[in-house]
């Protein structure tokens, strides 16, 4: 069986899931060190702040490099992530990042209606007149139920002066 | 005779018409506040606090529980239609529920976790009507020990029940554990890693972390698929699930039931844990597991009757000991507070109208939820033939609005798509984000009870196995542990001997 199971390993896969792993042995490393470095562990009878934080990050890394070093568990789940993936998600994440500034320069409605003409547009590739017809039906949505039936306090928006 | 005439009492009270209304609107906004992801039960009962002042005591319980046991039915069709959770709870119908969905059977399973939820319902308050006093007892027998122990076989089995190898669901139990410890410390108060960052003082929001690693990170997984104009979702099927689904789903919504009213009882793990600990039971009593994961119909209805019975016992340790197990629980405590009522073992001597007010609007509100549910299910289920590039976008403005929802500020909404990215990542290596979730919400309860006990002990790790209760969960966290590694030790042993 396991034999089988080591046979079937896409070693594309494997290197993919090493890498990411080896990033994550890397975080672990960092955190397991600043862990011991910045926080004080105390003592199993007076465990202070970083006792817990020290104990669950030495418990992570472990976990990660058993992860890192057996082949059967780095290949287990991973999903390579293809070429057109990885430019629609460059493309995706300069908006995600500007998002909490535009809400607080512009207001939800005018970067909810940004923010859905943006997707359809450059990232799922929607026609410009079903994206301009679907970014005003999404936002006169969200503003109708947040604003107008939940009454969420969102803040004006500093350039717009609008919610 | 006594507490059918009390059961009898809350019904004529809890039909009166303005108890109905106010058990209708609680359910109404419960159930449009478990669809839209992001705005959770919390929020929205503290939203509604306000109206609260001037209704009656027993009026404004059953509005705001309402809203709770509301949003978990509303919770579970976003996570079927979606695979976005609408709250906490029903985190593990993404999995199974989703599956059915791109099968073409999402009514199916909407209809099957709505008859469930109703009977899982029905059966807590039963539960509260006859056990609360005992139940409560037991309860408050627990220390830290024995919290310490169940957070962790918590979060053994949240690993456990997670898709893929345990080893990788254990990563995301240590990244969802080490996330928690951000901001206050819970026994000194002293801040930890917030980097000089106020909003971090305070922590993350588990609500925002939840939005992005499910939400978001769905969103950039398929972000590809999403450019198709039509929906790959062509059947919804049938809603009303036949006697023979319900035969077949009889034991795990009995099991759900059970599982939902016992787990509602334990402070902080209420309907994440009752639900995730139903789909560990019905993968291990089934006799075909490998369908879980795949669309199997016993995994969608004993996790959802657990969460709506666990919403259910939750209110037990509230109305009996003035003990809140979570933050709806709490806000709800407080409410009470406002009108002057102090719950506590007296509650239900001075103010018998309120305990079983509340417990006869159960009795009715989940039977209107079902009412309403069955018809309405068909317009829930053609949300699933909206195409995926609409779908996506419309994903995209709720989880924004969503996030900033929750505390009103930005950073929740940066924390969303942080989250929602790192999801992605780890998605894409195989670490499941539903176990990083459930570690983030257990983080706090296992640590503080964890220290305490350890300074209780003078850090003597024999606390762990010092009660009878304290043993039974360590022997069955221990038991799930070795139940996972034995066949990884028979297959090692196999291989050498077939290299042999």
């Amino acid at each position: 069986m396991a034999a089988a199971a080591d046979t079937t390993v896409d070693p594309a896969d494997l290197r993919f899931g090493r890498i990411g792993f080896a990033v994550l042995t890397a975080l672990a490393t960092v955190t397991t060190i600043g862990a011991f470095t910045t926080l004080d562990f105390g003592t199993p009878a007076r465990p202070a702040p970083g006792f817990w934080i020290g104990c669950v990050s030495v418990a992570t890394l472990m976990l990660v490099v058993v992860a890192l070093v057996n082949p059967r568990i780095a290949v287990d789940g991973v999903s390579r992530i293809t070429r057109a993936d990885a430019a629609a998600v460059a493309l995706a994440v300069p908006l995600l990042a500007l998002t909490p500034s535009l809400l607080t320069l512009l207001g939800l409605t005018v970067t909810t209606a940004l923010v859905c003409l943006y997707w359809f547009l450059v990232i799922t590739r929607t026609r410009p007149l079903f994206s301009v017809i679907g970014a005003g039906a999404i936002t006169a949505g969200i503003v109708i139920i947040f604003i107008e039936l939940l009454h969420v306090p969102f803040p004006l928006g500093t350039l717009t002066g609008i919610r | 005779m006594d507490v059918l005439q009390n059961l009898l009492d809350g019904l004529q009270l809890a039909l009166g018409a303005e108890n109905l209304l106010f058990v209708l609107l609680g359910v109404s906004v419960g159930m449009m506040v478990g669809v839209l992801p992001g705005l959770g039960p919390a929020p929205t009962v503290a939203l509604l606090l306000p109206i609260t002042f001037g209704l009656e005591p027993s009026t404004a319980v059953i509005l705001l529980a309402g809203v709770y046991y509301g949003a978990m039915y509303g919770g579970t069709i976003t996570s079927v239609l979606l695979r976005i959770p609408g709250e906490a709870a029903s985190v593990v119908s993404t999995i199974d529920g989703h599956e059915m969905a791109k099968q073409g059977q999402a009514g199916r399973a909407l209809g099957l976790a709505a008859i469930g939820s109703f009977v899982g319902g029905l059966i807590a308050t039963c539960c509260l009507v006859l056990f609360a006093p005992a139940l409560a007892d037991f309860a408050l027998n627990f220390g830290s020990p024995e919290y310490a122990v169940l957070a962790f076989l918590g979060l053994i089995l949240v690993a456990y029940t997670s898709a893929g190898t345990m080893a990788k669901s254990l990563v995301a139990v240590g990244i969802g554990l080490l996330l928690a410890s951000i901001g206050q410390d819970p026994m000194t108060g002293s801040s930890r890693w917030a980097f000089g960052v106020p909003e971090l003082m305070s922590g993350i929001d588990v609500v925002a972390v939840i939005m992005g690693l499910f939400g978001l990170s769905e969103i950039l997984v398929n972000i590809v698929d999403n450019r198709r104009g039509e929906s790959t979702i062509r059947q919804v099927g049938r809603v009303l699930p036949t006697g023979r689904d319900l035969r077949d789903n009889a034991g795990a919504i009995g099991r759900g039931s059970i599982i939902g009213t016992g787990l509602g009882l334990v402070p902080g793990g209420g309907g994440v844990l009752a639900s995730l600990v139903s789909y560990g039971t019905e993968r291990k009593v089934s006799r075909r597991p490998e369908r879980f994961g795949h669309g199997a119909p016993e995994a969608v209805s004993g996790p959802e009757t657990a969460n709506n019975a666990a919403s259910i016992s939750t209110f037990i340790p509230l109305l009996t000991l003035g003990f809140p197990p979570n933050g709806v629980l709490a806000v709800i405590f407080g409410a009470l507070l406002i009108q002057g009522v102090t719950p506590g073992p007296a509650l239900i001597s001075d103010h018998p109208d309120i305990f079983w007010g509340v417990v006869g609007s159960m009795v009715v509100g989940n039977l209107i939820l079902l009412i309403m549910n069955i018809p309405l299910l068909p317009v829930f289920v053609r949300i699933a033939r909206i195409p995926p590039a609409v779908m996506a976008t419309l994903t995209v403005a709720i989880l924004i609005v969503g996030a900033y929802s929750i505390n009103g500020n930005t950073f929740d909404v940066g924390v969303m798509v942080a989250a929602g990215l790192a999801g992605y990542l780890l998605r894409r290596i195989g670490v499941p984000p539903a176990p990083i979730v459930l570690a983030f919400i257990l983080g706090p309860i296992f640590e503080t009870n964890f220290r305490r006990s350890l300074v209780l002990s003078d850090g003597g790790f024999d606390i762990f196995v010092s009660s009878p209760t304290a043993i039974v969960l360590l022997v069955a966290a221990i038991a799930v542990l070795v139940s996972t590694a034995l066949p990884m030790v028979r297959q090692r042993r196999q291989a050498l001997e077939a290299e042999d």
